[in-house]
Order: structure tokens, then sequence, then C-alpha cells
């Protein structure tokens, strides 16, 4: 996920007909949901995590406009660039002058996003 | 165009899995990317995060560098179209609570907490419903806020 044109290569599903279409990004899902769906399970079946006093993991919420903005704004910026947070994070590493930027303008966002979430 | 590589996708995700759940059974949290980097600016469990974002950073570093093949990073995007991108990324999910909420990662533990969910409602019901019958006590809480819906009354102690 680190590679954009991977995932782009993912999100171009007119690829599907054309036969250029990647869908590698759906066994790397695949493989995370196996694992952590296991994990999950296993881990709520202990009281509280080995290192902290509880388990933190955060209500299923309801699906109201700022999930359906947030993915819409995340899904067309994701589109364009091919990369997500972590990605971007890890990609980092590449020190190539395009993920700097990508890296610095969604940490604005968010930035932008705190300062909105404030006054509102 | 990509070579399609399931095996090399499939085990990348299957370690991501595996991090997810050595932090989630270590610290009790979910480990998106986008809530630790906030977490770092806004010193909202600074600490443990800028440790998780150090350790991402060095195991991208040692896949990058120590094995010999860099993979190729490319993002056929110009760079106005990347800084737009971004912004919309980084608004986006902070709005949405989390990139994991919006995909693949997420996909993932929402399919999980989707199901205990079913298992859990009537449970839950039940306890809202107690809850609702304090609520009309004087001298109940005040937090937890809770909705008194008809059906919690229902199973109200």
């Amino acid at each position: 996920m680190m590679n954009p044109a991977k995932v782009t290569g993912f999100l171009d599903f007119a690829g599907i007909r054309t036969g250029t279409w990647d869908p590698t990004l759906a066994f790397v899902m695949a493989g995370g949901l196996a694992v952590f769906a296991v994990g999950f399970r296993l881990s709520n079946r202990h009281s509280r995590p080995l290192f902290a006093p509880k388990y933190l993991a955060p209500a299923p919420g309801r699906v109201d406009w700022r999930l359906i903005l947030g993915a819409t704004m995340f899904g067309v910026g994701w589109g364009i660039a091919g990369l997500c947070p972590g990605p971007a994070l890890a990609a980092l590493v590449t020190a190539q002058i395009d993920i700097v930027i990508y890296f610095a303008a969604m940490t604005a966002g968010m930035a932008l996003f705190a300062a909105f979430d404030r006054n509102s | 165009m990509n070579a399609f590589t399931p095996l090399a996708g499939a085990a990348g995700g299957i370690l991501i899995g595996l991090a997810a759940w050595v932090f989630y059974r270590g610290v009790g949290r979910i480990a998106g990317i986008s809530g630790i980097l906030a977490g770092v600016a806004s010193g909202e469990g600074r600490r443990l995060k800028a440790l998780f974002v150090i350790g991402l950073l060095a195991g991208a570093a040692t896949v990058y560098f120590g094995f010999g093949q860099p993979p190729a990073v490319v993002s056929q995007a110009d760079r106005m179209w990347l800084i737009l991108a971004g912004l919309l990324v980084g608004f986006g999910t902070r709005l949405g609570s989390g990139c994991t909420s919006l995909r693949p990662g997420k996909a993932v533990e929402a399919f999980v907490r989707g199901d205990r969910d079913l298992l859990r409602r009537r449970r839950r019901h039940r306890l809202r419903g107690a809850s609702c019958h304090w609520k009309l006590n004087p001298a109940s809480p005040r937090w937890p806020p809770v909705r008194c819906s008809a059906r919690a009354w229902r199973y109200r102690v």
C-alpha cells in the first residue's frame, strides 16, 4: 500500500473490462480481516489489555453525515493520490518529494479539521 | 499497469492484521493511523502514539532498504492534485473519525464488531432500560447521558 500505483490500480474498476485491473489490495484486506477478526475476539476474552487498564475500542457508531462526508472526502483524495494515512506515513522513508508534499498536505487537512471541530 | 501480486498482498495483509492484534491486545487501542497522527499532534496519548509512528517508520525502512529491491513508489498525480488529495484525506479521515473506519483496515474491524454487536444488542437494550429507570430518579447520575427509547424502556429494571 506504500505504492500509490498499486492502490489506484485497484480503484480503477474500469480496468476490469480492459484487463488492467489489479485486485491485489483485496488480498491485503482479506489477509488483515482474517487475522484481526480472530485477534479481536481472542483479545476480548480478557477483561483488559496487557499493558493498559481497559480496551478503548470505540463502540460502533451511527452512520451520520460526518461519516458519510468524511468518507467521501477521503475517497476522492485516496482515488487521486493513491495513498491513505498509514502508507503515506510509511512511504516517508522513501524521502520522495511527492510523498513529503502529500504528507504535509494531509497533516494540514487534519489541522484544518481540528480547527473546524473546535469552532462547531 | 501493475503485476497482480496476491501472495505479497495477502502476506502484507496478514502482517497488518497481526500488528493490529498485538496493538489491541497490548494497549487496548485500535491501530488507526489518522487517529494516531492526530494524537501525536494533540498530545492525547502522545508517548504511545509517537512510539507507534517510530516503529512503523522503522518497519517500512527495514523493508524498503533492507530487502535489496526497494519497491517502486510511483504517484501518478501531479503536485497540485497531490496537495488537494492530501487535504481531503486529512480532513475527511478526521471528520469520519478515522481512516480505518472508512477503508480496508477498518472494514476489518467493522465486520468483527458488526456481528458482536448483534449478539450484544439485547443486553445493551436491557442496560439502557435500566439507565432509563435511573434517569427518572432525581438522584440519578447525569453521566453517562442516556437516551430513553421506547424499546429501551421496555427492558427497564
